[in-house]
């Protein structure tokens, strides 16, 4: 062949191979240009290529050894059991055929042989296992007999021997229908379900682990064996590459994560199990050669529904036709199989006993448990992606969801009994809790702000839209119920920022909490708590306060309840505080946080952030008044209390203060790793664009600023700026996002830029805030020194004569906030006369 | 020692390799792994499992200080293992073909035959005859396919013998495979 020719095959069979299966033609169209012979030479080689084959790694030669090895074999002694040949081998080692030498019973076992492993570890872990192991006593399990070490030192276990086939085998060969494969599915399932209940989780169920003898009745081999290998599970060894323990094809996706295993795993593996039995196939299609693709398929990849996969099992069932076959599979099956496939080990069946229970009630026309994934679940991929605020915030939709689908259901059933639906406002509670623990909402306060997902987390408000929508039409006899839920689903929104249906919603739960419960309840408190913070960050302060002042005596009086009410009232009290520090009432606010500090030591160990929230939140306060070194010495213990904890909600926004008190006290360089530190942790745990980024980059960009690092300064005070945008003026991300923005425009001489800006948060702080308040006169300041760079002299003086009033009013004399009021002032005179 | 392949001269991948050079080494490379392979028959060690790669490593060492060869590097030693371990599994195969003939091949003991199933031996022997055709289109991944497959040479041990990255090594691999695989099903 004329090499240029060749090369031009070669050429364009990697293009076509590198791109789109889909756009092969046209690439060929395109490059072929009528010369059909060239075409056809290309396009055999990609057929060939799909063929696969020629597995790489020497299989050749292999081959040739274990056939030797496999002759070779008879006679052998491993301990004392004299072997009679090989049975089988694999990636863990091979497996014999042996008898006990010294048995006159003549009784036979089998012994599997381990390859080189760090010997001495597998044989500490199988003396703490085979105690374990021992206890399994099932006729469809078998015994680990013994174990030891062979002469040269290789690990090896003895079990009963088997005389089988794997069941995917023996489900062809003797042609079981779907109905036979699932009853046999059915005794291994109850196999498993046996040994989980003596907490023995199996790890590497798959067909070759599932022998069924001539007699139809199956055996689960290896039980807890790829434990004493594989202690932490993974399906292999990413330090010695060609040590592949566990199959890969069979693997979790949290064992191919190094994620802890659970009985979970096994229900996930028994999945997949039923899945090749059922299609002929496994979950994953495509041409996985790489460890890498098997890993991304089993994490990332939805298995196609077992009826579709039919279809292409080339009629290897006993159900006649593939068609026959995909109709008796779709529905139930398909359900039943992809529910026990679920990424998500929470989102499985909770036990093998329930995967069992619903293969029991297909057979016998019972409707399944299992359910199918929803529009709503299927945001799966997208929760992966986001690991984040709206990950979080998206669990917990679901778990609101799947709560009342539960709630639903279990209504639908005892309609008349209250013994029930007592049960479900138990559940609705702790759905509750659920929710605000997962947010973090409670742990934080609205101080560190709630977790808000912005743009794309269209998902997220749909599913809570969904869940809104059921409660308003499908409770109507669940008064009690739809009120729990009502604040539930009001706080959710809150949380996400959707404000308008957060109130629509409170207000709902409020006025039904108070018709059930009466004004003095605390369902109603806590409603009117709810409506508290959200006037808060909304920025109407007004209101806020009063919802406090009615919602905070029925807290108190609950203060001596159980637990679960008093840790939620460090929080409650601290977000009263943050209003009345918005109003400018620092004694007011001073006394609340100090009153929540009570409660610390009576909360237990779990909900500690929630009691040193307030020291941080005092700190905040003494800056207000300028005091630096009591603001300083509560930050301090609030990072160290929390840091203590492993918090990253509270310790975020902890850090960020600190560095505010630090960047307040002149020391820039502490002051610029602890915010950068914060709003990193921040952004790590809520996604990037969190409102609290936002207030971490504003910190940042007057952190550079003072260090004279402009342009820095300049960048983050855009990003913070970019995120506020989207969120109400009067909110204090914003305000903060624009003073940062402003004053640094006004430092690089733009003040004309930042005038606009400042004034219009000047003007919706003084519309809510008290004219004597510390935000009020930091606002002055920075407008009154950009009106001063735009040579506005006549009107920047009053503003920052204002300013430094009321700042010497709140606060102690020679603080670092007066010191630049004043300074203000003398540039603003010298300035002046200069002109 | 019968040296028929005409692959066994066939440029050897690596730098200046010449062939008078490679005929005293592929001798002893033969003859080692056979032994190794003849050793591991006798199972010495049970259990162990069988890998080329292993088996090729295990050669290298007691190869290595060999007083009548200097091996450039490890590289250069796993290109000729490659070739050698192609020569040997072609001689099981043509063993396994002449004994089901009903004659011995004397290099090959009746046992040592068993080991191959003649349909295997068929298709180790249209591999080997195929991949002669490949060498005569195109060397390099005629080579490619001869450490990839025969010697079970990682992508990055091939790039590393033959001087080329991985990334061609993959493509060569792959274009080497479908073209292999078309040749013999459809020849």
């Amino acid at each position: 062949m004329d090499p240029n020719r060749w090369r031009l095959i070669d050429d364009l069979f990697q293009a076509a191979l590198d791109c789109e299966p889909a756009a092969r033609a046209e690439l060929l169209d395109a490059s072929c240009e009528g010369d059909a012979a060239l075409r056809a030479e290309v396009e055999s080689l990609i057929e060939a290529h799909g063929d696969g084959g020629f597995t790489s790694e020497g299989h050749e030669f292999e081959s040739v050894l274990e056939a030797y090895a496999a002759q070779a074999a008879a006679g052998r002694r491993i301990g004392a059991y004299r072997v009679e040949r090989e049975i089988g081998h694999g990636g863990m080692g091979r497996v014999y055929l042996a008898t006990r030498a010294d048995d006159v019973f003549e009784k036979r076992v089998a012994i599997k042989v381990l390859r080189d492993q760090e010997t001495a570890s597998v044989r500490a872990r199988f003396r703490t296992e085979r105690q374990i192991l021992a206890t399994l006593d099932h006729p469809n399990i078998t015994r680990l007999l013994d174990g030891g070490t062979t002469d040269d030192g290789l690990p090896f276990f003895v079990m009963d021997f088997i005389e089988g086939e794997p069941i995917d085998r023996y489900c062809e060969r003797c042609r079981l229908t779907v109905t036979e494969r699932l009853a046999l599915v059915q005794r291994v399932i109850a196999a498993v379900q046996y040994a989980h209940q003596h907490l023995v989780i199996h790890r590497d169920i798959k067909p070759t682990n599932v022998l069924v003898t001539d007699a139809r009745m199956p055996y689960l081999l290896d039980f807890g064996i790829a434990k004493l290998i594989a202690p932490d599970g993974r399906w292999h060894d990413r330090t010695r590459t060609h040590l592949r323990l566990l199959t890969p094809e069979y693997a979790s996706p949290e064992q191919v994560r190094g994620e802890p295993i659970t009985t979970a795993t096994d229900v996930y593996a028994l999945g997949v199990l039923l899945y090749q039995l059922l299609t002929g196939h496994r979950p994953y299609r495509g041409v996985m050669t790489s460890a890498a693709e098997i890993e991304r398929a089993i994490c990332e990849e939805e298995p196609e529904r077992p009826s579709n996969a039919a279809m292409w099992a080339g009629g290897t069932m006993c159900e006649g036709t593939p068609e026959r076959l995909r109709r008796r599979l779709a529905g139930d099956l398909d359900t039943i199989v992809l529910m026990a496939l679920r990424k998500d080990p929470r989102r499985r069946y909770a036990s093998v006993e329930q995967f069992g229970e619903d293969i029991r009630r297909h057979l016998e026309n019972l409707p399944v448990m299992a359910r199918p994934d929803s529009r709503r679940y299927r945001t799966a991929k997208f929760i992966r992606r986001h690991q984040s605020l709206v990950a979080a915030a998206a669990l917990v939709v679901m778990a609101l969801t799947t709560g009342l689908v539960a709630t639903l259901w279990e209504a639908h059933r005892a309609r008349q009994e209250r013994d029930a639906a007592r049960a479900e406002r138990a559940r609705a509670a702790s759905i509750n809790d659920f929710l605000q623990n997962m947010v973090g909402y409670s742990a934080q306060t609205t101080s560190g702000s709630p977790k808000r997902a912005t743009g794309h987390d269209a998902t997220v408000v749909e599913m809570l839209d969904d869940a809104a929508q059921r409660v308003d039409h499908e409770l109507p006899d669940q008064p009690e119920v739809r009120a729990d839920l009502l604040t539930t689903i009001g706080t959710a929104y809150m949380v996400l920022a959707r404000y308008p249906a957060a109130a629509q919603y409170l207000r709902e739960a409020y006025d039904l909490n108070s018709t059930l419960y009466g004004p003095l309840a605390l369902p109603t408190a806590t409603a009117m708590y709810a409506r508290a913070n959200l006037s808060y960050l909304t920025g109407d302060y007004t209101s806020a306060e009063s919802w406090f002042a009615r919602a905070l005596p029925v807290f108190r009086q609950h203060a001596s309840d159980p637990e679960f009410e008093l840790r939620r009232l460090p929080s409650v009290l601290s977000d009263a505080a943050f209003v009345q520090r918005a109003r400018g009432r620092l004694d007011r606010a001073e006394a609340l946080w100090r009153e929540a500090l009570v409660y610390g030591p009576r909360l237990p160990e779990k909900y500690r952030a929630e009691a040193i929230a307030p020291k941080n939140f005092l700190a905040q306060l003494y800056l207000d008044r300028g005091d630096l070194p009591n603001a300083d010495a509560f930050a301090t213990e609030a990072v160290q209390g929390l840091r203590a904890l492993a918090n990253p909600f509270a310790l975020a926004q902890a850090l960020i203060d600190l560095g505010g008190v630090r960047l307040r006290e002149g020391r820039l360089d502490e002051a610029e790793s602890l915010v950068k530190e914060g709003t990193a942790m921040y952004a790590k745990a809520q996604g990037s664009d969190a409102p609290n980024v936002s207030f971490g980059l504003a910190t940042l960009a007057m952190t550079h600023a003072e260090q004279g690092r402009l342009d820095l300064a300049e960048q983050d005070a855009r990003a913070a700026m970019a995120i506020a945008e989207t969120l109400p003026k009067g909110s204090h991300y914003y305000v903060r996002a624009a003073t940062a923005l402003g004053l640094v425009l006004t430092r690089t001489g733009r003040a004309s830029e930042a005038e606009p800006l400042l004034r219009a948060v000047l003007a919706k702080l003084e519309a809510t805030t008290s004219k004597q308040s510390y935000a009020v006169a930091t606002e002055l300041g920075a407008l009154g020194e950009c009106l001063t760079a735009e040579r506005q002299y006549a009107e920047a003086e009053p503003l920052l004569v204002e300013s430094r009033d009321t700042l010497q009013s709140i606060q102690v004399p020679d603080g670092p906030d007066l010191a630049l009021a004043r300074r203000r002032l003398s540039s603003l005179s010298s300035s002046w006369k200069r002109r | 020692m019968p040296r028929e392949s005409d692959a066994a001269g066939r440029s050897p991948g690596g730098p200046g390799r010449d062939r008078a050079e490679l005929d005293r080494l592929v001798p002893l490379v033969y003859e080692e792994l056979r032994r190794l392979a003849r050793r591991h028959m006798r199972r010495e060690r049970p259990g162990a499992l069988l890998q080329t790669t292993a088996l090729v490593h295990e050669a290298y060492l007691r190869l290595a200080d060999h007083a009548e060869v200097r091996w450039r590097s490890p590289e250069h030693f796993l290109a000729v293992a490659a070739q050698v371990m192609r020569h040997i599994l072609v001689d099981y195969a043509r063993g396994r073909l002449r004994t089901k003939r009903g004659r011995g091949v004397p290099n090959l003991s009746l046992e040592e035959a068993a080991v191959m199933s003649a349909s295997r031996a068929e298709d180790v022997l249209a591999i080997n005859r195929t991949l002669d055709d490949l060498a005569a289109l195109d060397a390099r991944k005629s080579r490619v396919f001869e450490l990839r497959y025969f010697g079970g040479l990682s992508v990055e041990e091939t790039g590393d013998i033959l001087r080329i990255s991985p990334a061609t090594v993959a493509r060569e691999w792959r274009m080497a495979k479908a073209w292999l695989r078309r040749e013999i099903q459809g020849g």
